[in-house]
């Protein structure tokens, strides 16, 4: 029994951090310098989950960590863009985070 | 007169700028909405015997991702012929609107139109005034193309300048195009330095007192001015100096020197 409680607890204490955790790449159009993307960051760190920004001004992505629970619609991504002077042209997730 | 031109000067450089936009003259860049903007910013202007320090404190509100607007309060130290005067300057209060804007990977075109007021609220008197006793109206619209490597703008503005104690001032008519340069593509997290080329033309009315046109006002400047940006993510400094390299003035007028400024912006 003994044995059994050492093994979940070390389980327990094994597991990642950030294994609930998810990167969202979003794709941008306009998105030319980093001061100008300083509003998108502000937008997306106010939101509850959300724990990293980064931009690929070359790529046109902009990656956020954020937890599992943390969901957009392409409606709101939309918005959340085009209030930050850029526009929104798609979504992907991946599972693990690296910003 | 000179009290005027010192003036006239003032105005003629005394522009809210925020974010990456041309230096000494207007850019169609916004605030995002809701975004907040405040900037510090020290200018000296030399012509003939006259010197102009001013530093003045701006801030702007992004009602919409396309429409901004700003107040700016300048505090100004004048010098001219000996004599010297310090004190607040006029308030100014502007609005931006961007009705124009196409993105694209690494690219983004727009159009704003904007108007300005410099109202005489520093109603000061003795020379060198600090005030001219009259209020200053501005129009103008704005083109700007920025890429990640190149940037490009150009802008036409308007100027009505007030009438004060009989003296009919010529209006202006400014019009720029500037340059921009960064070596590499920026990093977010990394400072972006951003090399900015101007060249500024401004055409000043000739001046009436009394329906007589005033011999000794008026005529055209040309300045190249050559000016950097340094940003990170919400902080960013500037600084230029515009140098003119043709003068073409009316009658006996001094001619301008240099005009430089340094400026510190930040976001919130």
């Amino acid at each position: 029994m003994k044995k059994l409680l050492f093994t979940l607890m070390i389980m327990a204490a094994s597991t990642p951090a950030f294994a609930v955790d998810k990167e969202h790449l979003m794709r941008a159009d306009g998105a030319v310098c980093p001061s100008c993307a300083y509003g998108l960051e502000k937008k997306f760190m106010k939101i509850d989950g959300v724990k990293g920004f980064d931009v690929d001004f070359k790529a046109g992505i902009v990656s956020i960590c954020a937890d599992e629970k943390v969901k957009f619609t392409e409606g709101q991504l939309t918005t959340l863009f085009k209030e930050s002077g850029y526009t929104f042209k798609g979504e992907e997730i991946k599972d693990t985070c690296t910003i | 007169m000179k009290k005027y031109s010192i003036l006239l000067i003032l105005l003629s450089i005394n522009g809210t700028a925020f974010a990456h936009g041309p230096i000494f003259s207007e850019g169609p860049e916004t605030i995002y909405k809701g975004g907040m903007e405040t900037h510090i910013e020290y200018h000296r202007t030399e012509k003939g015997s006259e010197a102009e320090n001013e530093l003045s404190a701006a801030f702007g509100y992004g009602i919409t991702e396309n429409w901004t607007i700003s107040a700016e309060l300048p505090y100004k130290y004048l010098k001219e012929d000996g004599a010297n005067n310090d004190g607040l300057g006029n308030i100014a209060l502007e609005t931006k609107y961007r009705f124009w804007k196409r993105d694209a990977l690494g690219k983004q075109d727009s159009v704003s139109g904007f108007a300005k007021a410099i109202l005489d609220t520093s109603n000061d008197n003795p020379a060198p005034a600090l005030s001219s006793g009259a209020d200053y109206y501005v129009v103008g619209l704005a083109y700007g193309q920025e890429s990640l490597i190149w940037q490009r703008w150009a802008s036409v503005r308007y100027r009505f300048n007030g009438d004060a104690a009989g003296l009919e001032r010529g209006n202006k008519l400014f019009g720029d195009t500037a340059l921009g340069w960064r070596s590499a593509p920026p990093e977010y997290y990394k400072p972006d330095v951003l090399w900015v080329l101007e060249l500024n033309s401004e055409y000043t009315e000739h001046s009436e007192q009394s329906g007589i046109s005033l011999a000794n006002s008026g005529g055209t400047e040309l300045f190249i001015s050559p000016g950097m940006y340094w940003t990170y993510r919400a902080a960013t400094i500037k600084t230029g100096v515009q140098i003119p390299f043709y003068t073409n003035l009316n009658g006996s007028q001094d001619q301008s020197d240099y005009r430089a400024t340094i400026a510190f912006e930040w976001q919130f």
